[in-house]
């Protein structure tokens, strides 16, 4: 084939130019790490890059909403756990109370401290964290929760709470409302509350009991009354008789598994109810703790209110320390499930890096072999140009 | 004698002809040229036919047409598929750059929100939220103005385009009349011109696509576009770009001759031109129209969320985020004055396409351009029964005339009204308009879902609503009515809809009451963080990040393929290029043995004379 002198110079000038370029690719993929820098390098790789990329940045934000959790949970956890030591040390202190040896004046010291105690868990129920929120006012952030209204205290949050997403399909709970928490303890036994009427006039001190058979509970209301001082009848809401026996002092009396016992001596008449539990406040107990310290009993009668009293509310403090417990045992789940998720999202990180560098990163060491096919193309090009080029006819003549 | 003086003038025109070629090795174009040697007619003399010598015939260039036409083909397609290449590349290195992209910047929103949600008090959450809705709509502001700027720089190189097709086409022209002169007075071909002329349609073949039909006299005519004359002859008509009759701001291409304007643009192909006008309709348009289409989107699901939330002053959200509306431009020949409002109503019938409307004297019938597929219409144009299609309706002003055709653009200059709308970040509901709860003393076992809002239109939306069950199986609303309970069952009341589940207790309470206090809730951002990767696009098939994606990877394959395309046709291109050089190229070392041989005989030749000499002087000698 005829060559012409010009296409072979072109021709030889063109190989090299593309040589080149191809080395120059080749050499920035490795200066830049990188094998995909436009979309036109590889479609389908960049378009997964983008969606690993948008993975990694949200599993970043899902390790700052994981951090915010963690404190508050942390916070909502240390805060129960001064209200359950609280309530711990007032159960201490009315069994203290509960003994008929101690006198009016080491009652009324005892409930000096309650009352300073209630103030503080006053404050526990109020506390806020670093921004300023209160823990316990459910979604109503900004308004304080728990305010003295009159003699009671009033709860001003709501029953909101907030999901916090942890990760793509994972929210989790970041606190409870104080509604759950401090007003809505259940009552009594938590099935049913037995108290003494106010009006009895015999020594009958009321063990509230427990709960013996939860299957035969039928709530309602139940009233044990002593139609002699040495036996009772049990009326139901309509006041028909539903049960009937002789009292022995500390003996038990059973209403449908709930069991409860009178010890001492009723009189004819006397009256204690058997109601559904309900919801108690806590701080409406500890007021009743410190007004029933703070009565001075002058007859028997009185006296044996006194004690039955108490032991309602050892109970219903005993009742609050669980409630504590149940909540706290919820925060510790939440945690315990936010570190498997938080391992995780670690896992998936490490495993999306490495995704994202088999995509996007170049590999080393097929790149370098790459080049040095390259450059050794490059010289024999050049080499062999230079060679033919310097070769020519006239040379001769 | 005269044998010998005929191949001495023969052979230094050969000569003459070899340093020529020499002379022109490098020379772009330059054909090498040939001298074709003839015998002269011999005497006939009694005893036979005695040859009188040489001539030269003509002088040749060594010209194959199948290679040069061969030759321009592909440098027609080597300009278009560069030109489009490198446009390409330039949009789609806006698509992929990591975390300062538009992905990037998407996720970041969504961060944000999540941020606000993770914690919805917190004044600086909000303002991240705020920063991070303005990252989006500068990031998109960004990439739409590089894409008006591209579309602009395209226009400038589509009219210098032009401006070297009507320089070349008029040289070629002159060279037409001047090859034509040339050859009338001699009758042989002014092979220098040829070469010139060659140039010029080479340079004009990698300009815009041609075809080049001979004619008697040497002439060369030249045609684009669908067979439209460039050069008919030794005149040239005009390229030009007008503008578009819809927008006027589009460039249309336009060859003035003989016959009056004509609008090419459609039938151009190949060249640089040609790779201009593919750039700009396959992929500069649809980049555009499609991202207005993602905004939108975005646009849509940000917003409608946002109404549904309240912010932390107790306020019911309005529209976060702003958008550019829906275009139409009536046609400016149109005999009717009939307008289009065009409002987009859901960003899941948006397809991205450009539309054209065209009354047919009844009613409207619509096109989509990028497909040219009818699209079925629904409604009469009024204002209570817009026209409606793929996501937009359009409400028809004026009187239309048959014929009258108007240009829809749903999404096109979407991005240039996106913004953030709101600056206060105490602005931004977060939280949800009310709270469903059951009342403490509930006895039964039933649970109240949160409650969401159906229409945050509605007055009523935040009053407060009491359900208190009369019988397990019915409840009041407010101690009015008895309605049906079936556990699970939404209740949709007053705009909101809450489901009750389980076995209430008569008496049991459940209230729905107005959340604009709870300034620590956070279900509207969780519910916006969810609306942003809604599949709410192409019909509720994907969602604004998997919609980014797709474009990110049309546009990447549309390159990509260009890129491939021109490295493979650069090949063919070389290939062709070095055929026809090879063919008519001046090789160094063939001049080199021509100049010997050619000394060699006219050497000779001159050897020939000195004989024809020695024997003149012998008869002389002889007869003295």
């Amino acid at each position: 084939m005829r060559v012409s002198t010009l296409s072979m110079q072109q021709g030889g000038v063109a190989n090299m130019l593309r040589s080149q370029s191809e080395l120059a690719r080749t050499q920035s993929q490795i200066a830049t790490g990188k094998r995909v820098v436009t979309a036109a390098d590889d479609p389908g790789g960049a378009v997964q890059i983008q969606q690993v990329e948008r993975a990694l940045a949200a599993n970043q934000q899902y390790a700052a909403n994981s951090a915010v959790l963690s404190s508050r949970l942390s916070l909502e956890e240390q805060a129960l756990a001064d209200a359950g030591n609280l309530i711990g040390r007032v159960q201490e202190l009315t069994l203290q109370a509960n003994n008929g040896a101690v006198d009016l004046g080491s009652r009324r010291a005892i409930a000096v401290e309650v009352r300073s105690r209630a103030e503080e868990l006053l404050a526990i129920a109020n506390r806020q964290d670093a921004g300023g929120d209160y823990v316990f006012a459910g979604t109503r952030a900004a308004a304080k929760p728990f305010g003295r209204n009159g003699a009671s205290v009033a709860y001003a949050g709501d029953a909101g709470t907030r999901l916090v997403p942890v990760s793509t399909s994972q929210r989790i709970e970041d606190g409870h409302s104080g509604d759950d928490v401090f007003m809505n303890v259940p009552g009594g036994t938590g099935s049913f509350r037995a108290t003494a009427a106010t009006t009895n006039t015999g020594t009958g001190i009321l063990d509230p009991g427990s709960m013996t058979n939860l299957a035969a509970w039928v709530p309602g209301n139940y009233t044990v009354q002593f139609d002699t001082a040495s036996s009772y009848q049990v009326l139901d809401a309509s006041n028909a008789v539903i049960a009937a026996g002789p009292h022995v002092s500390g003996g038990s009396i059973t209403v449908f598994g709930a069991q409860i016992a009178i010890s001492g001596a009723p009189a004819t008449g006397d009256q204690f109810t058997i109601a559904p539990g309900g919801f108690r406040d806590v701080f409406a107990t500890l007021d009743s703790l410190v007004s029933a310290l703070e009565s001075s009993p002058g007859t028997a009668a009185a006296r044996a209110q006194l004690a039955s009293n108490l032991n309602g509310i050892i109970q219903q403090f005993s009742q609050t320390s669980d409630h504590l417990l149940n909540v706290r045992a919820d925060v510790g789940s939440r945690l315990s499930r936010l570190d498997s998720v938080t391992a995780t999202r670690e896992d998936l990180d490490l495993q999306l890096n490495t995704t994202l560098s088999t995509l996007r990163d170049v590999d080393y060491a097929t790149a370098i072999t790459k080049m040095n096919a390259q450059m050794v193309s490059l010289q024999a090009a050049q080499q062999s140009y230079t060679r033919i080029a310097g070769l020519s006819l006239f040379d001769y003549l | 004698m005269s044998s010998g003086l005929s191949g001495l003038l023969a052979f230094q025109r050969a000569l003459d002809t070899t340093s020529h070629n020499i002379a022109n090795a490098s020379t772009e174009g330059y054909v090498r040229q040939r001298v074709e040697l003839g015998t002269r007619p011999a005497s006939q003399y009694s005893n036979g036919w005695i040859g009188n010598g040489v001539d030269v015939t003509t002088v040749r260039r060594q010209v194959d047409d199948f290679l040069v036409a061969q030759s321009r083909s592909s440098g027609s397609t080597i300009g278009r598929l560069d030109t489009f290449a490198a446009q390409a590349e330039r949009v789609s290195k806006l698509f992929v750059d990591g975390p300062a992209g538009l992905s990037g910047s998407l996720q970041k929103l969504q961060n944000a929100i999540q941020g606000v949600a993770t914690e919805p008090t917190s004044i600086a959450a909000r303002q991240v939220l705020l920063g991070e809705a303005d990252g989006v709509s500068a990031r998109l502001a960004y990439i739409d103005g590089q894409l008006r700027d591209l579309d602009t720089a395209t226009a400038a190189q589509v009219g210098s385009a032009t401006g070297q097709i009507n320089a070349l086409a008029s040289g070629i022209a002159r060279l037409n009349k001047e090859i034509t002169a040339g050859i009338g007075s001699s009758g042989q071909p002014p092979n220098d011109l040829l070469d010139e002329r060659d140039r010029l349609i080479d340079q004009l073949s990698g300009k815009i696509g041609v075809s080049v039909v001979p004619q008697n006299g040497g002439i060369l005519n030249v045609f684009v576009g669908r067979g439209q004359a460039l050069v008919l002859n030794e005149r040239a008509s005009v390229l030009g770009t007008t503008t578009d009759p819809y927008d006027g701001s589009a460039t249309r291409i336009s060859l003035t001759g003989s016959q009056g304007a004509l609008d090419i643009t459609s039938s151009v192909s190949g060249g640089a031109l040609g790779g201009l006008l593919d750039f700009r309709s396959q992929v500069l348009e649809p980049a555009r129209s499609d991202l207005g289409r993602l905004a939108a989107g975005l646009a849509e699901a940000v917003n409608s969320q946002h109404r549904e939330g309240v912010d932390l002053k107790g306020a019911l959200g309005g529209d976060l985020l702003s958008i550019g509306g829906a275009a139409s431009t009536p046609r400016g020949t149109n005999a009717g004055s009939a307008l289009l409002a065009v409002t987009r109503t859901a960003a899941s019938g948006l397809t991205g396409s450009d539309y054209e409307l065209e009354f047919t004297g009844a009613a409207w019938s619509m096109k989509r351009l990028d497909t040219g597929a009818a699209v079925t219409l629904a409604g009469t144009g009024t204002v209570a029964d817009p026209l409606r299609a793929d996501g937009i309706s359009m409400v028809v002003s004026g009187t239309p005339v048959t014929g009258d055709r108007v240009l829809v653009r749903p999404t096109r200059e979407a991005i240039a009204g996106f913004g953030v709308l709101v600056s206060d970040p105490s602005r931004i509901a977060a939280a949800a308009p009310i709270v469903a709860s059951a009342a403490a003393a509930n006895s039964g076992n039933a649970t109240i879902t949160k409650g969401e809002v159906l229409d945050p239109a509605n007055v009523q939306l935040r009053s407060n609503v009491a359900l208190q069950f009369l019988t397990p199986t019915t409840y009041s609303v407010n101690g009015a009515g008895s309605f049906a309970y079936t556990s699970g069952q939404p209740i949709d009341l007053n705009g909101w809809r809450a489901s009750i589940t389980g076995t209430p207790a008569v008496g049991d309470r459940f209230t729905v009451a107005d959340g604009s206090t709870a300034t620590g809730d956070n279900r509207n951002m969780l519910a916006m963080a969810d609306a942003i990767v809604a599949q709410r696009l192409d019909g509720g098939i994907s969602s604004v990040p998997t919609a980014l994606g797709r474009l990110t990877s049309d546009i990447g394959v549309v390159t990509q393929q260009a890129q491939v395309n021109r490295d493979a046709q650069q090949i063919l291109q070389d290939d062709a290029v070095a055929q026809r050089q090879n063919f008519s190229g001046v090789n160094l070392d063939e001049e080199a043995a021509n100049l010997l041989k050619y000394q060699q005989a006219y050497q000779a030749a001159a050897q020939m004379i000195r004989i024809a000499n020695e024997m003149f002087q012998t008869l002389l000698d002889a007869a003295r």
